[in-house]
């Protein structure tokens, strides 16, 4: 029974359309550390919207996460001989992006761009969670998804850097402790310690949304 | 520190992730990076020539502001050796090169050399009596001489004129 399962799985897998089998980050960065531009392009591609949106959520404006995407991804391609494989290209590129997120906030601080939010996508407004949370448990009834969203981001911004990085991290793209510790360069006892202290403050700033 | 607590945050948190950014910007973003790449790998392998030219097209002003600056510098200079050479011939009775710190130049017209150097390029290595034309070193005597030198005998005649078997 179990030979004839086996014979049935090698013919379908002989049947199904090859599919070339995508190229490991490693190689591609070889690629590129001997100057192929295809192979940084490809990595690009697969990284882009993570890094756009970390660098999006820290500022909280398209125009800047635009200019420090680029300069994230020309300072990783002008590094990448420096780069020994210690880390996934992942990792590293990521603690690129936050590096240069930090330094830009840092020198923001007294220039007041203001927000410059994107639009939410169709998805939003079938998105159970949030239609009970602006239907159900809003204390203002009348309010939009998109008011919601400039009050969750003024919130987001009374926060540190670090601790709106560790909230940008986990809550909203989803990274383990461990991952987000290689990324900060702490401990995963640190990150948990901080994104708690961040998840309290932002409950206490979105206190009357999240009733 | 339990997630429970924060539940309702992170509903809310959930809309963070659509945000997005204008349809077509992530098909876009590689090309701009790349384009980015390239400039300034080309940047790095320009001369500083191109790179001022580059500057100048990007900032024609810049250009300008330099062009005026450099037509300034040559106008004073040009300004600064008139007054100095008026201030030279000004000064008390003396001719073109009489006064202030042009006088301690020599005058190469009136100026005369010593008698050494004089006598050294007058016969810079004492060959006065001597033609470049004339060989040194003569194989066979003319035949003149030949008839007082017995057969075989070399016949050679000194830078002074001397002849010697």
């Amino acid at each position: 029974m179990a030979i004839m399962t086996q014979a049935v799985a090698l013919e379908r897998e002989a049947d199904a359309p090859t599919v070339p089998a995508p190229v490991e980050d490693r190689q591609l960065v070889r690629q590129a550390q001997q100057g192929d531009l295809s192979a940084f392009d490809e990595l690009i591609r697969r990284y882009q919207e993570r890094v756009y949106a970390t660098v999006y959520h820290m500022t909280s404006n398209h125009e800047d996460a635009n200019d420090l995407t680029q300069e994230t991804f020309v300072k990783a391609y002008k590094a990448i001989g420096s780069f020994k494989g210690d880390s996934g290209f992942f990792t590293w590129v990521y603690r690129i992006a936050v590096n240069k997120t930090i330094n830009f906030l840092k020198q923001k601080k007294n220039r007041h761009n203001g927000f410059s939010l994107n639009d939410l996508d169709f998805n939003a407004e079938h998105d159970p969670d949030l239609v009970a949370l602006v239907s159900e448990r809003n204390p203002r009834r009348d309010m939009g998804l998109v008011e919601l969203q400039e009050k969750l981001n003024e919130a987001m911004q009374k926060l540190s850097d670090v601790h709106r990085l560790v909230v940008t991290l986990h809550d909203v793209q989803g990274l383990s402790h461990e991952e987000i510790g290689k990324i900060m360069d702490c401990n995963p006892g640190t990150v948990r310690s901080r994104l708690f202290y961040a998840r309290q403050q932002l409950q206490g700033s979105l206190a009357d949304y999240l009733k | 520190m339990n997630d429970e607590n924060f539940d309702n945050l992170r509903k809310l948190l959930a809309l963070k992730k659509h945000e997005q950014p204008p349809p077509g910007y992530f098909n876009r973003l590689p090309g701009k990076i790349m384009a980015h790449i390239e400039s300034s790998e080309l940047a790095a392998e320009s001369t500083w020539w191109d790179w001022l030219v580059a500057r100048f097209d990007a900032r024609p002003i810049l250009a300008c502001a330099y062009g005026f600056t450099i037509s300034g510098l040559l106008l004073m200079g040009f300004r600064l050796s008139q007054v100095l050479q008026a201030e030279a011939q000004a000064d008390a009775g003396a001719p073109a090169f009489g006064g202030g710190w042009l006088a301690a130049t020599p005058d190469p017209i009136n100026t005369q050399p010593s008698s050494f150097v004089q006598s050294h390029f007058a016969n810079p290595a004492g060959l006065v009596n001597f033609s470049s034309v004339e060989p040194v070193v003569e194989l066979t005597p003319p035949i003149a001489i030949q008839r007082d030198v017995p057969a075989g005998q070399l016949f050679v005649r000194t830078l002074n004129g001397r002849s010697l078997y």
